[in-house]
């Protein structure tokens, strides 16, 4: 019975099985883009709106702040939309925002007169402020607080108990 | 109903899988060869319960029986119908059952070959193999099951992922990569039984080394199709993107390469024997990871399918599987090894089929790090990082090269010692050819030392290989008068593992330099035509034709028109594409290819606009043919080596003369 | 050779790369480059550094989605107004972390995934190098003489299959 053979194997299994298991254990999704900027300074902008408004990053200190990406090429961000609608409405000292990502006014134009809208959505022409965020893809939902810090990052379809529970946060 | 009787069956299967395990075992203890009748009964009894499963889920499939749980997921009423016949590989349940389908096929022909045969041996082999058939039985019948009845019965289903019905390489690639994958095992069942029972003959040992080529064949064929595909359809014009699940496959490949060269010293001088074996139990293990690694959702890559539960049973299972090979090696590896002696010089074939074992074994280590590394990274911090094309395409550039050059060396060095005159004067010339080609292609104005360095070395390489080629055939025209035809396969049945293997070289030698060409002359540029306005790129004119909507029955298909003109020839209409596909929603992009000798034009559309204008990328690389036509070579020229004993020694009365290799 | 190569891989691997500290704010820049060439030469590089954050894998040269498109003609608004490779890639990993970049910054625990394979080649070479110079007295079983003498040629090959012709077909 060879005991070096059998001791360094053993304990090569075990290191590699630890290692697979780790991620199966914590659950987490390979897919999903790492948060990096939780905890920072959420990056300026000046972006014009669906009405022809234009939104400035600057004007908006002082006050919580929801950033929602989209497109109408998204099936969840059409599943999540009634939930932002409905929390618009229900914090009105709460700046709601969308921002169109990788796709055409004249469509959400279209869409939102159909699906309703409770707040501008803003036209980020080359995804400039998208990739300013980080955005991996849509539909993401950022909470911003008062002082301008993004406290959490929402990289799927956001429920409104999720909502809720960080508007209470940013407040 | 069907749900029942399918169900049914893999039940009966696991119970033949569990008994044959338990009677070959115990037949491999007491080495009586009755009980090896039993075992193969019971193999013959698993092959046949799967093999019936799973036409009963063909059959399910093509009569769109939504009751039972995989064609509610899988099939649709308006999917065409070879579609649906392949669909039963398209997701996970119908896959596991696909693999214990061709696992009962092999462990069948197993076990019909080696009857009246070691009768020892062949009974651990097949307790072995059924084990693991166990294992696969034990998934499809609980965890991963296809049959699961579904309680409400839909009316239609959503079809298979649309990624299938794309190209017709993708029906081909599944089959072909499983025949490689799934017949590791048998391999594996093989070494182990060696092991069980504390010896490894010279009969074993050339049985081992034949099914091994055989299944390496396979696998071959599978990898070079999954390349192939990914440059016809996923638009990107790339064909290997160091993809988690592309480096699942190839490590299994690189470990069973290395048994196939170290297994030749084996052979002819009985060293090595111990470790040959090792590095069949890793391909073996090797593939359950890549399997765990494509299925478990715990990778992000072009194949993962969601998180299944089959994840967890799948570690569970490597974990057994790894401690049961690491308990049996270091129980029995001192008694394999101490018949080894040692290799006397280092300047041998047996030498440089020792260096080629330490660069495959590096290989392998290198892909499995740099895969595993970022989830080691995240098991000990919060940080997510990327090992991609760069990190591999740098480690992997120098051992390729290495590679490259052993194939010049080894092949031409003769085995044991030779004499420092001799090996200056086999040398001479292909190491002047191969300078002489490098001083060409800097002279040519390729300055990348990788590209000359491949190039030079391949011409070392494919020196010998032409060397052995020739020289029997030639010696045969010129001793024994045979014509060039007779003298070729003459000289390809009497030493065709040697033949063989020669040809796989080339064939290694024309991928080689086609990646060097295709990766430094490749170009890339994204444009905008308008129709009927012809456009100059890269040597080639292409005019904007329109494009057209296709409806089929199962997809909407957006076509761009493009004619294509190189040098005042016409090319033809090539026509990529976007498919969506209507029950599932997906785009899936097609992009066109016309393939020359010399070089691919590759157009990916881009988007069409309805201003009359479309934009595409255009993509032209040098020499991608040859790649396919390299691989197509490794395949042929391993089944020409594998070509089993029995069916040529009724061609000629007098035994076949033993090979050469 | 293989010593060579180790050498340089451990220095690589020691040598911590210094990113330029880069906030959200516009970094110090450098100089613009002149030609579009030169624009074009850097965005290539950059674009085969920097991973398409919503493919599987892919680069950003070689993604043809729209969210690669985007980072493509990003990086080379950055080029141009003078941001070094680094700061560049700098401004990406800010914001997606370092999974952005297709291979990992050689710093920290890194060293072993840049030094692994060199180290395992290294090691075994070693191995092999003991093994072989201990057991060197013992040759292996010999190989078998033609069967016939006068070997024509000194090719040891040819000299084999001279000899299997002459042992009949």
């Amino acid at each position: 019975m060879n005991w070096k053979v059998l001791l360094s194997g053993l304990f090569g299994i075990g290191l590699l099985v630890a290692v697979l298991a780790v991620p199966i254990l914590k659950g987490t999704d390979p897919h999903a883009l790492p948060s990096v900027l939780e905890g920072r300074k959420a990056p300026g902008f000046l972006l014009d709106s669906l009405e022809g408004q234009t939104w400035s990053s600057d004007s908006l200190v002082g006050k919580p702040v929801v950033m929602n990406f989209w497109a109408t090429w998204c099936g969840p961000c059409k599943q999540e939309h009634p939930a932002l609608l409905a929390a618009a409405r229900m914090y009105p000292e709460v700046v709601f925002l969308g921002v169109l990502y990788g796709d055409e006014p004249a469509k959400a134009q279209r869409y939102l007169a159909r699906a309703g809208a409770a707040y501008p959505t803003l036209v980020d022409p080359a995804q400039r402020t998208a990739m300013d965020f980080g955005v991996g893809g849509v539909p993401e939902t950022f909470f911003i607080d008062r002082q301008g810090q993004i406290v959490k990052k929402v990289a799927q379809p956001i429920s409104m108990g999720e909502i809720s529970h960080w508007v209470e946060a940013i407040q | 109903m069907i749900s029942l009787i399918g169900r049914g069956l893999v039940l009966l299967a696991l119970a033949a899988a569990v008994s044959g395990c338990v009677v070959g075992s115990i037949s491999g203890i007491r080495k009586r060869d009755r009980g090896g009748d039993w075992t193969r009964n019971l193999t013959f009894a698993f092959g046949s319960f799967m093999v019936m499963a799973t036409l009963l889920m063909e059959y399910a499939l093509i009569t769109h029986d939504f009751s039972v749980g995989y064609v509610a997921q899988v099939g649709s009423l308006s999917t065409p119908l070879h579609i649906t016949i392949v669909s039963l590989w398209s997701a996970l349940e119908g896959s596991i059952l696909f693999w214990g389908f061709v696992l009962g096929i092999y462990a069948m022909v197993f076990a019909w070959t080696t009857r009246g045969r070691h009768p020892q041996h062949t009974a651990y082999s097949l307790a072995v193999l059924l084990g693991v058939a166990v294992f696969f039985c034990f998934l499809v019948a609980s965890v991963a099951d296809p049959f699961a009845a579904v309680e409400v019965v839909p009316p239609d289903g959503p079809g298979p992922n649309p990624l299938l019905q794309n190209h017709v390489l993708m029906i081909i690639h599944p089959p072909a990569l499983y025949l490689g994958f799934v017949g590791m095992s048998v391999p594996f069942a093989m070494a182990c039984s060696a092991l069980l029972a504390g010896r490894l003959d010279a009969a074993w040992m050339q049985m081992l080394r034949r099914w091994t080529l055989l299944v390496w064949s396979f696998l071959t064929l599978g990898i070079l199709l999954g390349g192939w595909w990914s440059y016809e359809v996923l638009g990107w014009g790339g064909y290997w993107a160091w993809d988690p699940v592309e480096n699942a496959s190839f490590m299994p490949w690189l470990a069973a390469t290395a048994f196939l060269h170290s297994a030749m010293v084996t052979a002819r001088k009985g060293l090595f024997s111990g470790w040959s074996l090792v590095l069949v139990i890793a391909s073996f293990l090797l593939t359950l990871l890549g399997t765990f690694m494509t299925r478990s959702g715990v990778f992000n890559s072009v194949h993962s399918f969601t998180q299944s539960p089959i994840g967890p049973v799948f570690l569970v299972f490597i974990a057994i599987v790894l401690v049961f090979s690491v308990i049996l090696l270091s129980a029995r590896l001192d008694t394999l090894a101490a018949k080894d002696a040692s290799i006397g010089s280092a300047v041998s074939r047996e030498g440089s089929f020792l260096l080629n074992n330490l660069l495959f074994v590096c290989f392998t280590f290198t892909v499995l790090l740099g895969t595993l590394y970022p989830l080691i990274v995240e098991a000990i911090s919060e940080n997510r990082i990327s090992v991609g094309q760069p990190y591999f395409d740098a480690m992997s550039a120098p051992i390729c090269l290495a590679l490259l050059f052993l194939m010049g060396v080894g092949p031409v060095l003769p085995w044991g010692r030779s004499e420092p005159g001799q090996v200056r004067q086999l040398f001479v010339r292909p190491a002047v050819f191969s300078v002489v080609v490098g001083a060409l292609s800097f002279a040519l104005g390729v300055r990348s030392p990788w590209v000359i360095g491949t190039f030079s070395m391949a011409t070392f390489a494919a020196w010998a290989s032409v060397r052995e080629l020739s020289t029997p055939v030639l010696l045969r025209m010129r001793k024994q008068g045979e014509a060039l035809p007779k003298a070729l396969l003459e000289s390809a049945i009497r030493t065709r593992r040697r033949f063989g293997g020669h040809i796989v070289h080339l064939g290694v030698v024309a991928m080689a330099v086609s990646v060097a060409s295709a990766t430094h002359w490749r170009e890339d540029v994204d444009l905008t035509l308008t129709q009927d306005e012809p456009v100059e790129v890269f040597g080639y004119t292409l005019t904007y034709l329109g494009a057209e909507n296709q409806d089929q029955p199962h997809r909407v298909s957006q076509v761009g028109r493009f004619s294509a003109a190189a040098g005042g020839r016409d090319l033809g209409v090539l026509e990529p594409r976007f498919n969506r596909y209507k029950k599932r929603g997906d785009e899936v992009p097609s992009p066109a290819v016309y393939s020359g000798p010399k070089e691919d034009l590759y157009l990916s559309l881009l988007r069409v606009d309805d201003d009359g204008t479309a934009s595409l990328r255009v993509v032209v690389q040098p020499m991608v043919a040859w790649l396919w036509v390299g691989g197509l070579m490794m395949v042929f020229g391993s089944f020409i080596a594998s070509f089993p004993e029995r069916i040529l020694r009724r061609r000629s009365s007098v035994e076949a003369q033993g090979d050469v290799a | 050779m293989r010593a060579l190569w180790t050498i340089w891989m451990v220095g690589v691997a020691w040598s911590s790369s210094d990113e330029a500290a880069v906030g959200l704010d516009t970094p110090a820049l450098g100089v613009p480059p002149a030609t579009e060439v030169e624009v074009d030469a850097q965005v290539e590089v950059l674009t085969t550094r920097l991973r398409c954050p919503v493919c599987q894998g892919l680069n950003v040269a070689e993604s043809r989605s729209e969210a690669a498109l985007a980072m493509k003609a990003r990086i080379r608004e950055l080029v141009a107004q003078g941001y070094t490779q680094d700061q560049v890639v700098g401004y990406f990993t800010d914001r997606y972390g370092d999974w952005v970049l297709l291979e990992p910054p050689r710093t920290g625990v890194n060293w072993v995934l840049w030094s692994g394979p060199a180290g395992l080649l290294a090691l075994g070479g070693v191995l092999i190098g003991f093994r072989l110079r201990r057991t060197a007295a013992t040759p292996g079983r010999d190989e078998v003489p033609p069967k016939r003498s006068d070997v024509s040629s000194e090719d040891p090959y040819v000299a084999q299959l001279l000899a299997e012709l002459e042992d009949g077909p």
